[in-house]
């Protein structure tokens, strides 16, 4: 596993962006923060992430068109996607069996908030590992 | 003639007698075939029969009588079949002797083995040649068993008429054209007298069948059906009630009416409605201890990371996401404890654009240090009073004004915010206050569920109880809260009050309202699914 590996937070709340980023920094990673969809698509397209750490629930069902858009372009669809489901908004059995059911497209792990560090980055660690 | 018979019996004279024993078809008379013996004919009569003479001695008893009463020849009627010593009061055969009427009334009489039969008694004279009373035949048919059945009918009819009228639940009975035709007591009470009325129209004020009708279901198929529905009382009260509808049929199984039962479970259903917010305040309390303890818990590593790095910017920054934390706890707690409390709202005559100017200047300069333009538009014109609990209503609009503040802080896609608090006063209709901002607007998937599970729209920030606590509210004061929102234009809550207040039982003055408490077509934004506030049930 690389260090310094590049990870893309992607996720609407300022709160969890700078959790998160500090989080990692602490541990050797790389993070950069995109507060909308939007925002984490220009990221992407200036530079490819070693992994995207990405809310679903952002508004407007974003972060699930996101995810789509991430594994149907073949730039980026190699790079492993943790899901972050939103404490405002259970995810529910359904969406998981969902993801599940995408085989070659599925997210590399689920976290839900609140999340602890060592949740985290263990979650992080073994998704990029996994692409060893 | 028979023995012991003074006289010829008109009945059975030779010539009827000689028409006897013939087997039915045959010609009238046939020669050689003996008589039968009218001694035996007199025996074989069913019932009880005695032939007495002017002073009420028996002189001839049938077969049955004997049996029953023992030989009573020579004795006197009254001492032979009731034990007595003297005549019976108003006795009918010394009537009939007297007046030579025959006659019938029902008398109790008493056998030889002491047991009591209850007889209808027939009564005919006797005449001589002359045409002179000689004597007079009782027949008593013992009519014990029918009077028997008789009682135990006129029992069942004086429960069933108990029950009808006594039972604490509504029954009406109605014919097929729902025209009610029997009530009872406690329909009377609460629904007033409804006869020769239509059902829909005295428990609704329709003028057609409801659609789902059980009366009609039942008529259809004669199964019983059952449905819920609400009706008003003759006080105006509105009442949730399980309704029962079963046939009523003729004795030859037609269905000729419907009996419709109905109970009130206004109650219940109160119950049910607490209920369900309780489990959606518990479900939401554990959410927003979620939210508390995600930042919480980030901002102190935030804060520890920063201590350790030297970074004071981190530092602080950590120190914040702590802060709002901590504020939302504060929030928390004043939500649960609103929520919790069995308040009594307390109504006071207010005038609802003072109300709007205290909630606006509570929030005026917070809106200006943000940079967001917050306007107040009253009502212009007639300024009327209305019935309302001033520190519900103000925390309703507050909460409202909040939401639409931090909507707009959440809407980083425009240079520029601006807020309305709107009051409008619709006269007997009641007053409504309007909170519009011009933020990115709330999300169909959070609108479809911010009634059911009150989530918060508002993301980490806010309890999710505040939806609660202004859904309460509006419940109390029997008004109702609409929602209108677009993305990227912005959201518009309404909540609407009648003037007056209804009590849980009677209207004290203004219009009706539905006790459930939220009636999203009043505020005529009937088109946008409820949003940021409850949606009601249903």
């Amino acid at each position: 596993m690389e260090t310094n590996a590049k990870v893309l937070i992607i996720d609407d709340e300022p709160e969890t962006t700078t959790y998160f980023s500090t989080v990692l920094e602490d541990n050797g990673f790389a993070p950069r923060s995109a507060h909308s969809a939007d925002e984490g698509l220009a990221v992407l397209k200036e530079e490819k992430p070693d992994l995207i750490l990405l809310d679903l629930m952002m508004p407007y069902k974003t972060g699930v068109n996101l995810f789509n858009k991430i594994k149907k372009d073949p730039r980026y669809r190699d790079v492993p996607v943790i899901i972050v489901t939103g404490i405002r908004d259970r995810f529910s059995e359904d969406h998981r069996a969902f993801f599940d059911s995408l085989r070659k497209s599925r997210p590399s792990a689920y976290l839900e908030k609140p999340v602890e560090p060592e949740q985290l980055i263990g979650a992080v660690k073994r998704s990029l590992e996994a692409m060893d | 003639m028979p023995m012991g018979l003074p006289f010829r019996l008109n009945r059975w004279s030779p010539h009827a007698m000689r028409g006897l024993g013939k087997t039915p078809g045959e010609g009238s008379s046939v020669q050689g075939t003996p008589p039968l013996d009218p001694g035996t004919i007199f025996d074989l009569l069913p019932g009880y029969v005695t032939v007495h003479d002017t002073g009420l001695r028996i002189i001839r008893a049938n077969r049955a009588f004997v049996r029953d009463f023992g030989d009573a020849i020579g004795r006197p009627c009254y001492e032979a079949s009731k034990g007595e010593g003297s005549p019976c009061p108003e006795c009918a055969m010394e009537r009939t002797l007297v007046d030579g009427r025959a006659c019938s009334w029902e008398e109790s009489l008493r056998t030889s083995h002491m047991e009591t039969l209850h007889t209808f008694a027939q009564c005919t004279p006797l005449r001589d040649a002359t045409g002179k009373i000689v004597g007079a035949v009782r027949i008593c048919s013992d009519i014990s068993e029918l009077r028997r059945v008789q009682r135990q009918l006129e029992l069942s009819q004086q429960e069933y008429k108990a029950l009808f009228q006594g039972v604490p639940c509504y029954i009406t009975i109605q014919d097929r054209d729902f025209t009610i035709i029997k009530t009872n007591r406690s329909f009377e009470k609460d629904f007033g007298r409804a006869i020769g009325r239509k059902c829909f129209e005295t428990y609704k004020g329709r003028a057609s069948k409801c659609e789902t009708c059980p009366v009609e279901k039942t008529f259809d198929d004669g199964e019983i059906h059952f449905s819920e529905e609400t009706v008003r009382a003759k006080s105006g009260e509105a009442m949730d009630m399980i309704v029962y509808a079963a046939p009523v049929r003729d004795l030859s199984g037609r269905i000729f009416a419907v009996m419709e039962m109905s109970a009130n479970i206004s109650t219940v259903k109160r119950l049910q409605r607490e209920l369900a917010i309780l489990g959606q305040a518990v479900a939401v309390t554990a959410h927003s201890i979620k939210n508390i303890l995600n930042g919480l818990q980030g901002g102190a590593y935030v804060v520890q990371s920063g201590l350790r790095r030297g970074d004071q910017l981190l530092a602080r920054r950590g120190w914040e996401m702590v802060k709002e934390s901590v504020d939302l706890v504060g929030e928390f707690v004043k939500d649960i404890l609103l929520i919790s409390k069995q308040r009594v709202p307390q109504y006071e005559d207010v005038m609802a654009n003072d109300l709007a100017r205290q909630v606006w200047n509570l929030f005026e300069k917070r809106f200006r240090d943000l940079g967001i333009e917050f306007v107040l538009e009253p009502d212009t014109g007639s300024h009327e009073a209305i019935s309302l609990d001033p520190k519900g209503i103000h925390t309703v609009l507050t909460n409202l004004v909040a939401n639409a503040l931090d909507a707009c802080l959440e809407d980083k896609g425009k240079p520029s915010h601006r807020v309305v608090l709107r009051v409008s006063d619709q006269g007997s209709d009641g007053v409504f206050f309007e909170v519009q901002d011009d933020g990115g607007g709330i999300p169909s998937s959070v609108r479809e569920r911010l009634f059911k599970e009150m989530v918060s729209s508002k993301g980490s920030r806010g309890t999710g109880l505040g939806l609660l606590v202004t859904h309460k509210i509006v419940e109390e004061h029997m008004g109702s809260l609409s929602l209108r929102s677009e993305k990227d234009e912005g959201t518009t809550v309404r909540v609407s009050l009648p003037r007056g207040h209804l009590t849980s039982s009677s209207l004290v003055q203004g219009t009706h309202q539905s006790p459930r408490g939220l009636d999203i077509s009043r505020a005529g934004l009937r088109d946008a699914p409820a949003s940021r506030m409850a949606q009601p049930e249903g």
